[in-house]
């Protein structure tokens, strides 16, 4: 398959819940092999477009195809093309991690599935858990069982909403490595974040929702170093006399800058005459997800998709 | 380097069969309630009604009253269990948050449903295999002769058909309900008073004319008299009605599950 051919198609894509638009004329596609990351804040309408592309919610408007097979109207070809790993964790109470994988494994038609299931037991780190019931593991563990699942069938598409929500540094960096591994095995991805730096480690290219409407999509880095933020707090063992114009708030010995995300510190220094001697310490708070889109919707350069 | 997926069977069939085959492993899990309570359940039934009381009643045939009340046990136990097999499935499905998998795998709601009510009707046999085991040695017990069986097969189709009745009628109300306590009601309001009056214990023949017009609307008391009609080779109404009524119900309830499978929203609770 070549890398350009798209694995997701979504077209003039919008979807009510009674009066409520959730999604409002969404259009984007995804290539094989790119990962692209949906990002906005709570109820922007992220859940809302998985939900549609993986046959969960039904839509009015629009169409969206995934490898070709149109979702509505080949349900179930475009289905065993998708893995999803849903928002929301799953008991599975009477059975354990392996039974779930074998049963999931006959849901996509594959009756006989024990290499893979080995395989993803193991690089999902799941392989000493595998005889305990689902209900029994951790919050991390069960999120592990759910991607797991969503990839026994070796799905054209992966659907990530919100994969790391709630887990441990350890696990989201190990997780990352592994959607990488997936990416470039040819996988396609599409991941639904809160974390800016999770979609700045993993996408291609992103899109910010806002009440429902697609209102940019650019290359990751692009987005996040243009309209990210960084508070940095220097604490120094003499007080100086600083009127930088990024200066925020001094007494000072602290002193408080907002700075660009890609501005440097070594810059920052220079230009502060501070000497790295004279530093106690640093603190550094980067800007959420929360205030690039307040950033973004406050900046006037855009015109929307 | 990732190790690649099985290969893939029959698109319909080999879903299907994990659907049916995680319903059965599911009852299996928890077999003390599913399949072991409802036979204690219905020893005791058959050690109050058939053995300490036998002795003062009597039934047609001349038979002993036992051997009228074994047929209503076994199928009221099936009923029941079938029933409750498909509800619990669907209100197991909505707790774990397993219903919104469902929704996402590429599984139709007749490979679901099907799967599900199949896995309800052999909970319902397999307690009815049971009982009929208890049931026939409490009467040899007391006779020292086997109950009469005139017709197995017929006994095995009335079984099937009541339980897949039952099974279609609990996926029905299982994605219908949004909580428990709408299941309790069904089970209260509507099935105990089907199923007594339904003739389990006596014949509706000595029923006053208004409850025997009104069970002549009730389908279990079709099924118990074809399961009877299996046992005794007679029964209150003819046995080809029986069999029309009980296939009739399978049809029309399998129907009704359907298409509320495709008109609810099936969220977790």
């Amino acid at each position: 398959m070549s890398q350009n051919k798209n694995i997701l198609e979504i077209k003039n894509l919008s979807k009510s819940y009674g009066n409520f638009k959730a999604v409002d004329d969404v259009s984007f596609n995804i290539a094989s092999g790119e990962i692209f990351a949906l990002l906005g804040p709570n109820g922007a309408g992220k859940t809302s477009i998985i939900s549609c592309i993986s046959g969960v919610s039904k839509f009015a408007e629009g169409s969206i195809s995934v490898a070709g097979s149109d979702v509505i109207s080949s349900v179930k070809d475009a289905k065993f093309n998708i893995g999803v790993v849903p928002q929301e964790l799953i008991n599975h109470g009477f059975f354990n991690v392996r039974q779930i994988l074998e049963f999931y494994s006959g849901f996509y038609a594959i009756a006989k599935n024990k290499d893979r299931i080995n395989f993803l037991l193991d690089r999902l780190g799941l392989w000493e858990h595998r005889e305990k019931r689902v209900r029994k593991l951790s919050g991390g563990m069960k999120r592990r069982v759910l991607i797991a699942k969503a990839l026994l069938h070796k799905p054209k598409l992966l659907l990530l909403d919100e994969p790391t929500a709630g887990i441990d540094i350890e696990l989201r960096k190990q997780l990352w490595s592994f959607v990488k591994e997936l990416k470039s095995e040819g996988m396609s991805i599409l991941l639904t974040t809160h974390y800016l730096e999770e979609a700045e480690q993993l996408s291609d290219r992103l899109g910010i929702l806002h009440h429902g409407k697609l209102k940019y999509l650019t290359d990751s880095n692009s987005l996040i170093s243009r309209l990210g933020k960084k508070i940095i707090c220097i604490e120094l063992s003499e007080p100086i006399k600083s009127e930088h114009p990024l200066l925020i708030k001094s007494d000072g010995k602290k002193l408080h800058f907002n700075l660009p995300m890609d501005y440097s510190l070594g810059l920052l220094f220079k230009e502060n005459n501070i000497e790295t001697k004279d530093v106690v310490d640093i603190q550094m708070e980067k800007s959420n997800l929360e205030s690039v889109v307040e950033g973004f919707l406050q900046s006037k350069t855009t015109g929307g998709v | 380097m990732q190790v690649p997926s099985g290969k893939q069977g029959n698109l319909f069939w080999v879903p299907f069969f994990f659907v049916f085959y995680k319903e059965v492993r599911r009852f299996k899990s928890v077999f003390i309630e599913t399949v072991l309570g409802p036979v204690i359940s219905t020893t005791l039934y058959i050690v109050v009604f058939g053995m300490a009381m036998s002795a003062q009643l009597t039934s047609t045939n001349d038979l002993p009253y036992i051997a009228f009340l074994l047929p209503g046990l076994i199928m009221m136990s099936c009923l029941n269990q079938s029933f409750h097999g498909t509800t619990a499935a669907f209100v197991t499905a909505k707790y774990t948050g397993e219903i919104e998998d469902y929704a996402r795998l590429p599984i139709s709601s007749n490979q679901l449903l099907i799967g599900f009510i199949l896995g309800g009707w052999l909970r319902g046999m397999v307690v009815s295999f049971f009982n009929l085991i208890i049931g026939s040695l409490a009467y040899y017990y007391l006779y020292q002769s086997w109950i009469p069986l005139e017709n197995p097969f017929l006994l095995l189709i009335f079984l099937s058909l009541g339980g897949l009745t039952f099974s279609c009628l609990g996926a029905a109300i299982g994605i219908w309900a949004q909580n428990h306590e709408h299941i309790s009601a069904i089970g209260i309001f509507i099935l105990a008073p089907l199923i007594f009056l339904g003739g389990v214990f006596f014949s509706v023949e000595n029923f006053s004319p208004f409850w025997k017009a009104a069970s002549s609307f009730n389908p279990i008391f079709y099924m118990i008299n074809g399961t009877r009609y299996s046992f005794l080779g007679s029964s209150d109404v003819p046995v080809l009605t029986c069999m029309l009524v009980s296939v009739f119900s399978v049809l029309m309830i399998y129907s009704v599950a359907y298409y509320l499978c495709g008109k609810v929203n099936l969220q977790r609770w």
